[in-house]
């Protein structure tokens, strides 16, 4: 209807399209009055119910629909996902596997001594146990051994755990000799985040029972 | 003004139990989709990144194993399947030199077999449908005389998405000592 008079504004004077508006205005506004009051009485809570109906089912959805997001959320692995939450614990573990597998003959202790600070837990005593046998035979071979990741993949990343596959290489040379091994490793590492820095938690070696 | 609000229905309004009754269930009713809308709208999305992580780390394990896996008695299915799980350069390469690697094959009469033992992607790129992929294997290679060996084997790839899923465009022996070649040359 507003339509008709605003196609013409040109060619016909202003004043033909003001009566027409006016002219509905005035037929529409009767309509409520005559309606009786009984009427509203009976039509307003049906359309209240059914309002109310369909509001709460969904609001019912919704809440339930946003419980289920939270929850799946909560749970989500982040690998990748949080980029810098990502870029941390790989940063931090490539650290940890890099200074605790590097030692040289005549300081193995502080190597031992960096470790405890870069682990935690159950893999505490297991470097541990092994790095004994390290202090052994390292001054009696001269062995300086440099540890570099050379790969390294978050599979797993929530707040306080992360699951990553490491590949690293050893390179190992005795003091004297200019002969030097190389080696291969690869490990999967379980990491806890203690207090905003991603500790060392577990080393599987792939040795186990398959 | 005035006589327009007189005319509205406000005044029956407390005279009627079952208005006023309806209009607060009403605004109850609101009221509480809107909270819940909003806490909709406001919870946390699952991520198209993680969507694809998980994707093509399944799809990439997958298509790596089938590149470990080859047994002379099977050689046309196991190369076709080569095939299938790669894109690109690998494919190429493969298609290349299918036949020659077929008939090497088969004079061997080697089984190959292997088992992932973990992989994880380092990388991922959903905008160019690319992701890096590390895989620990344990490889178990069956001569035709002797013995069968086990070794571990360590894998990285490059994955390309296609239309047909995640598939390796590129898959590599990861070195052991990348200076060991000309280190102790020198």
């Amino acid at each position: 209807m507003p339509i008709g008079p605003s196609f013409r504004p040109i060619a016909e004077p202003e004043s033909a399209a003001v009566p027409a508006m006016t002219e509905a205005a005035v037929t529409e506004s009767p309509e409520p009055n005559a309606s009786p009051r009984p009427r509203w009485r009976r039509v307003l809570p049906v359309a209240f119910g059914a309002a109310t109906v369909v509001l709460g089912a969904l609001g019912a959805w919704a809440a339930v629909a946003a419980h289920d997001l939270r929850a799946s959320a909560a749970s989500a692995n982040d690998a990748l996902v949080d980029v810098s939450a990502t870029r941390a614990v790989t940063r931090d573990v490539t650290t940890a596997v890099n200074t605790i597998f590097s030692y040289n003959y005549t300081d193995t202790a502080r190597t031992k001594a960096a470790a405890q600070r870069l682990l935690t837990g159950p893999a505490i005593r297991q470097y541990n146990q092994l790095f004994g046998l390290v202090q052994q035979q390292a001054p009696k071979e001269k062995l300086d051994v440099t540890t570099r990741v050379t790969s390294i993949g978050v599979e797993l990343l929530t707040a306080g755990r992360a699951r990553l596959l490491v590949f690293a290489n050893e390179q190992d040379s005795r003091a004297g000799t200019r002969q030097a091994s190389y080696g291969g490793a690869m490990f999967a590492v379980t990491a806890v985040n203690e207090s905003g820095r991603w500790l060392i938690e577990s080393i599987d070696t792939f040795t186990g029972p398959a | 003004m005035t006589s327009l609000t007189a005319r509205l229905p406000i005044a029956g309004w407390r005279r009627s139990p079952l208005v006023a009754t309806s209009s607060v269930l009403l605004a109850a009713a609101v009221v509480f989709a809107a909270w819940a809308g909003l806490s909709w709208l406001t919870a946390p999305r699952p991520s198209a990144v993680a969507q694809a992580r998980d994707d093509a780390l399944r799809e990439g394990e997958q298509a790596v194993l089938n590149f470990n896996t080859l047994s002379y008695r099977t050689v046309s299915e196991g190369l076709k399947l080569w095939e299938q799980s790669s894109t690109g350069a690998l494919h190429t390469e493969i298609a290349a030199g299918r036949s020659a690697f077929e008939q090497q094959i088969t004079q061997a009469k080697s089984v190959t077999t292997a088992k992932i033992l973990d992989a994880a992607l380092t990388a991922v790129n959903i905008r160019a449908g690319r992701a890096s992929i590390i895989v620990a294997l344990q490889i178990t290679v069956t001569p035709a005389h002797g013995a069968a060996a086990t070794k571990q084997s360590r894998q990285e790839g490059v994955l390309t998405r296609t239309p047909s899923g995640w598939k390796l465009s590129s898959l590599e022996q990861v070195p052991v000592g990348a200076a060991s070649a000309t280190g102790p040359t020198g």
